[in-house]
Formats: C-alpha cells, structure tokens, sequence
C-alpha cells in the first residue's frame, strides 16, 4: 500500500530520474577524448588480461568457447554491475547540495546511476555481437532470454544500490566495504571461469548469488544456445524480488533522515 | 489565529504549522560505523524521542503558525532563528521532531538558486535539469523554455557549460527556472539578494505578480524593506521562538528593537544610550547622549520627531578650526545624513578645558529603522581625527507612517487637477 505511494510519486518525477540519468552520462563523457569508448574499454581491457593470465597461464576452462568470447561475455554484465555499484554508493552523499535544498524522491539518484551505467552495458554488448561474427558464432533463438536476465539484474542492482547509498549516508564505511564486496563477490560469480569448474555439491550455493545466475544464463544463452538453468532463475527472480521490495521500504524509511545528516 | 480557526473557515490553510519541534545534532554530522552503532543502540532505546540528547540543540521549538490562501507572509529573525529549517520542514526537505505540518498544493521551494546546476553541463542542458528538480515535466519546461531564456537575458550562453558562467549569470538562470515552476505555494529563502539591481528588481516584480494571481508564499530574508513591501504579515523567529507575528510594520520594529538591543550588550554599550569616556587624546569626547525635544535621554524616537545630540568633549590645547562632523548611518551601511560644523557655525573654536555643544535635528524624517550616530573631531583641514576614539550611538525611529523607503517626504496628492498638458496648450 505505501509501497504504492512511492512508486506513485516516483512515477510523477520520472522525468527528474531521466535528466539525472543523462546527466551521468553527458557528464561521465564529456570532455574525454575517446568519449564512450571507454564504456568498452574496461571489460575489453579485462578481456585481454583474462585471456592472458587464466588461459595462456591458467589453463582455465572455458566450456569449449573461444576465452577471449567466454570472458567478454561474462565481463560485460559483470561490468554493468561493479560501475554501477561503485558510482551509486556514494550517488546520495555526494549530492548533499541538492539533498538539503529541494525535495524529490531520493532514490531517483541510485536509480538514475544505474540506468545511465545501463546505457554504457548496451555499448559494450554490442561488441559482443562483433566478437560473435569474429568467431562465427551463429546467433540463436534462445536470446529471448535475455531480457529476463538482465532485467533480474538490474532489478538486483537497484535493490543493493538502494541499500548502499542509504547506509553511506549514515556510515561512511559503506564506502570502502562496497568496492572491496564487489571484488570478492567476482571470484564467485562465473566471470573468469565457467559454472562447470564447481564442484557440484557447491553448485547449488554458488548459484544463490544472483549474478552468478545471470552470467551463467548469459553465457549458456549467447555462446551455447540453451537456455538458462530455470530452477536458480526463478529462484534468484523471486529473492531478488523480495530483496528490493525490503531495501526499497528501508530506504524510504530513512529518507527524511538524510538532509539531517549529510 | 490557532490552526482550529483554520479548519472551521471556508477554504483549508495551504500551509499550517501546528506545534512544530526540530531537533538537531551539534558538531559531526557523519560519523563512521565505530560511534554510530553504539549511539543507534541507545536511541532505540529511548527512542520516545522527546528529549534533548548530550550535542543537540532544538531548531524549532513549539512553533504554530499558518499561512492562508494568496497570502504572503515573510519570516525574520536573526542568524539561527530557525527560519530556513521552518522552510525546509515545510518543503519536505527535512522531517520534524514532533509536530503536526499540512501543505495543500503544488509546491515549490527556493532554498538555494540553481542548486541543482551541473557545472559540466550547458545552460540549455541545466534548464531542463533544474526545471525536472524542481518537479516540471519535460513537456512542460519545453513549453516554457523560451520564456526562461527571455526572463534570464542568457540566449547568447545557452551554450555554454556554466561553470564559465559568472555567478550572477548563474543566479539569473536559477532564478528564470524557478519563477517559472508556477506553484499554489511558493517558499523562497533569501535567494533575492543576489543578481544586480535591475534583476532584483525583475524578481521581485515576478514575486508581485505571483502574489497578484493568488500564490500563496512564504519569504525569508533579512531584507525589511523588501519583507515590508511584498508581505501580508510577519512571523519573527529567535532561537526557534515564536517571537512575534502580525502586521508587517509592528512585527519589523519590534525585530530592530531587538537587534539594537543586542548590539548594545555585544558592544557593552550602556543603556540609556550615554557613552562617557575619558581618553589620552589632545581631545577627545567625553560624553554622548540623545534627547528628545523635552530634554529626556532616550534612544526610540518617532519619525518626525526633534531630536538632540549632545555631546562632551574635553581638550588638553586650543584647537584652531576644529571640525566636528556628526554623520548618521543606516546598520545597512547606508549614509543617510552627515554636517559638519564647518559650514554651519562661524568662527567656532576650541580652547583648552570642557565643552559641550548639541546638535538639534528639527524633524528627524529618516523612516523606521535602526540608526547608528556618530561623531568625529578634526583640526583644519587634517583628513585624520583628532579624537581616535569615535562615538557611535544607536537609536530606533518608528512611524505610523505608511511610506517605504529611506526618508519621510512631505507630500499631498491632488485627484482634482487639470491635466499638465492641457494647460500648456
């Protein structure tokens, strides 16, 4: 019921949510000499040290795919989420100016962080379209998927982008927890090597993190043309549910605190 | 008038204020996880939430009051009075302590100009952002863009990023936004201040004409005059008191009483407005007073009224054309009278002992405000005075005189005349 108050009101400035979001990106860019090029530029960077350090080095497993292929793929999801994380914990702090001197719902600034590092994930995806040609990848009919994984995403960062901007308001910590999480969370997501590599005992928490869910089905989806494990995907779409419906009421609680504390 | 008459006249209050407490924090604001555990733990404890914590300090205390429809009323009060926390309580920006605030209608606050302004961004780009923060639709600012850009005189920079904007530039831009936003209830904090004189004049023309098509607003400056002129009624805050409220001219007099009073026990001047000092000086003033037209020592004089300087000095050799220049000023700054002795008395001199001298103004028409006098002696035709000491005396003028401005002119309309030009042909 309140929830629907909320989202009301959220709905009649989604035209501030727009602005703030172009905002990032005209802002983010501007001034930069390759411009949004350096939207593909990290996880093609990341691509690159991957393919040299884990298979060359490694001899990681990459399910029968090309690595450079394999890691791009999961590198780009996995990029939308860590840029975003890390510009969205500090997305209400650092705007103390207009916290304190006008009002408008908050969440507008993790939100609009999130859809403008949207933006940047829709640019490096379209490599991948490149990389598939490159190896003669034939694009598959299971894409359709897609838009649920991502969506599952970007609802899933939107309920910890919620989360963390409040608390770094109240505790600066949440500042510096946040990369060092983000970083940890990449080792058990399937981002350098495949979901086959765990054990399959583990499997079933590995696949409790909903990002592992999502690159796993990505990859599955893009690169083997089946579909995503559908027991964890709806598993993962009903936490992930029930998560940003609890983060989202935190947030709104503490909400009027902030131009208090900033 | 009480928030229940409110609810019994016809139409609701767009704006009550019933009652309102806001507490704050002194000192740190943000703390790190380390302090901040142990102190949540502790308020959730007792958490009835009512009482002072050690570091906090009430912003608002008890405060009621209510603004009807088209009416315009302004807040004044000295620095930390509360009055921007009342308006940021208004506008939703913060949450009260305890309390009860009702606003009815669109709203708009103007707690800072252009505070939504992106540096990097274009002067096009930065309407279009600020008009969504403060709650315009796209379509809407579309509409109106070219009326912005008109009222801000900015067409030639809408181009340009505004950090190369000057800060009036920047204001001017603000400002067109929001006097754009087209509320039911308009709250401004002294964000007039700012621009040059003839965008001032602009902004408080928009105000009026707000005010003309029935926008209810609340306005906070330190600006009397400008309160004085655009405001229906007057609430004077101090220390999150409501000291005051009523007609503008009562509550504003009663506002520089206070600010006089307050400069006296700052600058330790004695009451009774008599400064007498004794100095090392060749010469030097002895003594300083104010009287009214029946000699008593006084320090509130109404407009119009005679009033005296006298003053004492003491000197230790005779002076050759000695100067003494009397000069009162406005606590704004502005010079509003000075004379001298020079041109008004002949061969006035100054021989070695005590004197007094006294300096009637016959009518005093300066109108109301706070009013600082002073005196300094000079030797000849020295730029530098001779006392080191100068003597400032501060007094208030009241009138019930219906004019604004610096001075009383004596003045008449005439309604029954014939037309200047006709009777030139």
């Amino acid at each position: 019921m309140r929830m629907l108050t909320y989202l009301r009101e959220l709905y009649r400035y989604r035209d501030l949510l727009f602005s703030l979001t172009a905002r990032d990106i005209k802002v983010r860019y501007r001034q930069t000499l390759l411009g949004v090029a350096w939207a593909v530029m990290q996880p093609l960077a990341f691509m690159f040290i991957f393919t040299l350090v884990f298979q060359k080095f490694g001899k990681v497993s990459s399910d029968g795919t090309p690595y450079p292929l394999f890691s791009y793929t999961g590198l780009v999801p996995w990029t939308f989420f860590s840029t975003s994380l890390g510009l969205a914990v500090n997305s209400i702090a650092g705007n103390m100016s207009l916290v304190k001197k006008v009002y408008f719902p908050k969440e507008v600034f993790p939100i609009g962080v999130v859809l403008a590092c949207f933006v940047d994930f829709l640019i490096a995806s379209s490599l991948v379209g490149g990389l598939l040609m490159f190896y003669r990848f034939p694009v598959n009919v299971q894409i359709i998927w897609i838009p649920w994984l991502i969506g599952l995403e970007i609802v899933f960062l939107i309920g910890i982008s919620l989360l963390v901007s409040s608390l770094n308001v109240f505790f600066r910590d949440v500042k510096y927890i946040v990369p060092l999480a983000v970083q940890l969370l990449m080792f058990t997501t399937p981002v350098i090597y495949p979901t086959s590599m765990v054990p399959e005992p583990l499997r079933r928490y590995f696949l409790l993190n909903p990002m592992a869910v999502v690159v796993d089905g990505v990859r599955r989806v893009v690169l083997h043309g089946q579909p995503p494990e559908l027991g964890p995907l709806v598993l993962s779409t009903a936490l992930v549910g029930l998560f940003v419906g609890l983060a989202y009421g935190y947030f709104k609680r503490v909400e009027v605190r902030f131009a208090d504390l900033i | 008038m009480s928030p229940v008459s409110c609810l019994l006249s016809p139409a609701p209050c767009p704006i009550t204020f019933d009652h309102v407490w806001k507490r704050y924090r002194i000192g740190s604001k943000h703390d790190s996880l380390r302090d901040a555990i142990p102190r949540f733990f502790k308020q959730e404890a007792g958490l009835n939430g009512q009482s002072l914590h050690e570091g906090e300090f009430w912003a608002i205390q008890d405060v009621t009051f209510e603004v009807k429809h088209a009416e315009t009323v302004g807040i004044i009060g000295p620095n930390g009075a509360g009055k921007s926390t009342a308006l940021k309580l208004l506008s939703k920006i913060c949450k009260q302590t305890k309390g009860q605030i009702q606003v009815i209608g669109r709203l708009a606050a103007l707690i800072e100009v252009g505070a939504g302004f992106h540096p990097d961004l274009t002067g096009r780009e930065n309407i279009y952002l600020n008009g969504t923060i403060m709650g315009l639709r796209r379509k809407e600012i579309d509409r109106l863009f070219d009326s912005i850009v008109e009222f801000s005189e900015l067409k030639d920079f809408l181009e340009m990023p505004v950090k190369r904007y000057s800060s009036g530039m920047a204001v001017r831009l603000g400002f067109s936004v929001a006097a754009h936003v087209n509320p039911e209830v308009l709250l401004i904090d002294e964000v007039l201040a700012v621009g040059d004189l003839v965008f001032q004049q602009k902004c408080y023309q928009r105000l009026q004409d707000l005010k003309a098509a029935g926008t209810t607003i609340v306005f906070i400056s330190h600006n009397l005059e400008a309160i004085q002129r655009l405001c229906d009624r007057v609430v004077l805050l101090d220390k999150g008191l409501l000291i005051q409220e009523g007609n503008p001219a009562e509550v504003i007099a009663g506002y520089r009483n206070k600010v006089l009073q307050t400069y006296r026990s700052k600058m330790r001047l004695p009451h009774g407005n008599v400064i007498e000092e004794r100095s090392l000086d060749e010469v030097a003033f002895t003594q300083a007073f104010l009287t009214d037209a029946s000699g008593n020592i006084s320090d509130a004089f109404s407009t119009g009224d005679t009033v005296r300087l006298h003053l004492s000095y003491h000197a230790k050799r005779n002076i050759e054309q000695p100067r003494i220049v009397v000069t009162i000023e406005r606590l704004d700054g502005l010079v509003c009278h000075t004379t001298s002795t020079a041109h008004a008395i002949d061969a006035f001199t100054i021989s070695e002992g005590d004197a007094s001298l006294m300096l009637e103004y016959d009518a005093l028409n300066l109108l109301p405000n706070t009013y600082r006098i002073q005196a300094a002696l000079f030797e000849h035709n020295n730029p530098v005075p001779l006392s080191a000491s100068s003597y400032q005396l501060y007094f208030t003028l009241t009138s019930d005189s219906p004019e604004i401005g610096a001075v009383h002119l004596d003045h008449h309309w005439d309604t029954k005349v014939i037309p200047a030009r006709d009777k030139v042909h």
